[in-house]
């Protein structure tokens, strides 16, 4: 383990394969903007084609697979998952339970450099013949399994296999990290019921993560025996193809939707669970007061954690499936409205009759509470089995987890970076393009994908090349245009991000307080951007619970760490 | 207990990790369960270098034990007999071969190679931790937890694999 002097000396050291937890988490977070950009720019493709079909003879059909297959693959898993679970977790767990670095720091540098090659993997299969993967981010056989299947099945879904092997042997350290770091190094008087809620979703989500990627990693690696060696784990008897017929025997295609959603499914909560975390974390500091419902969150938390690895089935509702497991599915499935109902009315409790700051961290953090609210609403209707044999495959499904875990997780992941930036850097974001970003990214994206519920509901097809041929979705096709130039107006809100972030992060103000939003997690108690070793002293012995805020007499907020008060104290913590 | 030495921590990190290999198997167990119901089952004998084989990463378990109480020299010893493991089993898949069970035979045998080859990957990331282990003997407590833990995981496969 690292100690509080000492650290590495050299540019490469230092910056490039460190070790230590806050430069990771920042390489982290630089390269999930990245892919962003790519996965942002491949969106305002599929957006162009879907408004104007004439104008996209550029774009074939086989193309446009492809660019909707890694759209989707880079937001889940280079994105969100890079941003929200391994960038911010990296940055923050250590510094908000009080230790000197991860529990592992060589690991936590490994991981790092085993996701830089497997974006490069992901991005290279642009390049290769027959283009990128094309079988969506799900990835379903036989269309996967087959390398002559479309142009896009060939080298491009080999590379696409391996990139997401590498993705999930670098997620499977960073979450060893997180589970042994926040259950081992916790500084001295951390208890569990002290923790911010921020590390207790990075906790569950840790957890959910080491259990339910296994299943993709099994999936995989039958999926790569299938396309290279011959097996038949997915292939079943009787395909034809070019006039033949394949020597496959017996496989089962609906084997590999079970595994890809048994991992698919708890992959929500693993992204959306940290956001809800940042959210509650910036709603205090915002609201001067604790979150409401500490503990009603964290067994909350906990139940939704445990029902997310028992449903995975909703997401396969029209496979011929048992219509008593699918009630199964639909009724536990339902059930998970039970703890997130909890966790959202805490969200909302958390602002009633507070006293609201309206910085631009709290304003994403809003944010966040509506998109938890719309995208959870519609998820009562997708996990319905008889409603969701309507709605499978519609765009009522993209509507939905693009507000699910696109809307929420990115609100969330702006409210972090705006809240934690004059940590990170010791600077000050421009508040006043962060506000601007804030509406040019909201509005829209809030507007686009309830379109999309709508467009859904009249029967619009995802995945589909060109819509303008069919009649059944004449009603909702004027929505197409608005869409598209709904998608160009947020992509053109993030290079306002882009600019403010790497802007401020350079030149931006200096900040004058280490605590410059009166906050009261450990964090805060660290010297602005906090050293190799985070406290150049000794581990802050903590005091109390981690939202201290309007509890003393004549104090606004008390630090974790800070000692006993000085004035005689009538209520304690 | 924030700064425990290592060689007091509960390796913590581990027992993870295997939780997250047992998940990994058993999803491999779900497939092989569904596939074995299938029309196509055609279930093969094991070779019988198998046997000898489990033998010998039952010695390898002996082995790390003595290689905890007596040092590195067992150490060594433990490497050889995870070496000797993994390279009986590709003489194991050559026996297959030679009766003319390829990968694609049949589904059996698919998973036959599958889970020996998964198996054996992880075995050798056993004998990789006990380089990291060498000469350092507070580290070969936690890499004997994981050589047993492979034990376990064959002696389970093994039965998977054998009762048809």
């Amino acid at each position: 383990m690292s100690d509080a002097h000492g650290g590495p000396k050299t540019f490469l050291g230092k910056y490039v394969f460190s070790m230590d937890h806050k430069v990771i988490g920042i390489q982290y977070l630089i390269t999930a903007m990245a892919m962003a950009v790519v996965a942002g720019l491949l969106a305002l493709v599929i957006r162009t084609q879907l408004a104007f079909p004439g104008l996209g003879h550029e774009v074939k059909p086989e193309t446009y697979l492809s660019i909707v297959t890694m759209h989707g693959t880079l937001m889940v898993f280079f994105v969100i998952s890079l941003g929200l679970v391994s960038g911010f977790g990296n940055w923050l767990i250590p510094l908000q339970v009080g230790a000197r670095d991860m529990a592992y720091p060589l690991l936590n540098m490994l991981s790092y450099w085993v996701t830089v090659p497997a974006c490069f993997l992901m991005l290279a299969s642009f390049f290769v013949e027959g283009g990128a993967a094309a079988a969506g981010w799900t990835s379903y056989p036989p269309l996967s399994a087959l390398p002559q299947a479309v142009p896009g099945s060939g080298l491009g879904t080999t590379l696409w296999l391996l990139a997401m092997a590498l993705f999930i042997v670098s997620i499977t350290m960073g979450s060893l990290n997180y589970l042994t770091t926040i259950l081992n190094c916790r500084a001295p008087g951390m208890s569990m019921m002290r923790m911010p809620l921020a590390v207790w979703t990075y906790l569950i989500s840790s957890v959910l993560g080491l259990l339910a990627f296994p299943a993709l990693t099994a999936a995989a690696i039958m999926l790569l025996f299938d396309r290279h060696l011959g097996t038949s784990f997915f292939l079943p008897s009787g395909m034809v193809f070019g006039g033949h017929v394949l020597p496959n025997m017996g496989g089962t295609p609906l084997l590999f939707q079970h595994l890809f959603w048994f991992l698919g499914h708890p992959e929500v909560y693993v992204l959306v669970l940290p956001a809800i975390g940042l959210t509650f974390e910036v709603l205090a500091a915002f609201t001067r007061r604790p979150p409401f419902g500490y503990r009603s969150s964290v067994y909350s938390m906990l139940v939704v954690a445990v029902l997310s690895v028992i449903v995975w089935g909703h997401h396969m509702f029209t496979t011929g499936m048992d219509p008593r497991i699918g009630e199964y599915f639909s009724v536990v499935t339902v059930m998970i409205t039970i703890p997130f109902a909890v966790l959202g009315l805490n969200l909302v409790a958390s602002l009633w009759r507070a006293d609201l700051r309206l910085a631009a961290p709290m304003m994403y953090a809003i944010g966040v509470i509506s998109a938890v609210g719309i995208g959870g609403l519609g998820g009562l209707y997708l996990g319905t089995a008889a409603s969701d044999m309507y709605f499978h495959d519609s765009y009522f499904v993209v509507g939905h987890f693009h507000f699910t875990i696109g809307t929420v997780t990115f609100l969330s992941l702006f409210a972090g970076i705006t809240f934690w930036f004059p940590k990170m850097f010791g600077r000050k974001l421009n508040e006043t393009a962060s506000q601007l970003h804030f509406w040019l990214t909201m509005v829209p994206m809030f507007t686009m994908f309830l379109l999309m519920h709508y467009q859904g509901m009249g029967g619009l097809l995802r995945r589909t090349y060109d819509t303008s041929v069919y009649e059944y979705n004449v009603g909702s096709r004027w929505m197409m245009v608005p869409i598209s130039v709904l998608a160009f107006v947020t992509f053109g809100a993030q290079l306002i991000f882009l600019a403010n972030f790497f802007g401020s992060a350079l030149f931006g103000k200096k900040v004058e307080s280490d605590n410059p939003w009166q906050a009261t997690t450990l964090e805060w108690s660290t010297p602005t951007p906090p050293p190799h070793g985070n406290w150049p002293g000794a581990v802050p012995v903590v005091e109390r619970g981690p939202y201290d805020y309007a509890s003393h007499p004549g104090a606004d907020y008390v630090l974790q760490a800070q000692a006993q008060m000085a004035a005689p104290v009538g209520a304690s913590a | 207990m924030s700064r425990l030495p290592s060689n007091q921590r509960p390796p913590l990190g581990l027992l993870a990790f295997m939780a997250s290999v047992v998940m990994l198997f058993s999803a491999f167990t779900a497939a092989y369960l569904v596939r074995r119901g299938g029309t196509d089952w055609q279930p093969i004998a094991l070779p019988w270098l198998l046997w000898v084989n489990t033998a010998v990463l039952a010695a390898s378990s002996v082995a790390i034990e003595l290689a905890r109480r007596r040092g590195r020299a067992w150490s060594v010893a433990t490497g050889g007999f995870g070496l000797a493991f993994v390279v009986g089993q590709v003489f194991a898949w050559r026996q297959l071969a030679d009766a003319g069970m390829y990968l694609p035979t049949n589904p059996h045998c698919s998973f036959l190679y599958l889970l020996t080859a998964v198996h054996g990957m992880h075995v050798l990331g056993g004998v990789g931790s006990l380089l990291w282990a060498f000469g350092r003997p507070w580290r070969i407590g936690t890499v004997a937890l994981y050589w047993h833990f492979m034990g376990a995981v064959w002696a389970y496969l093994l039965l998977l694999l054998g009762t048809v």
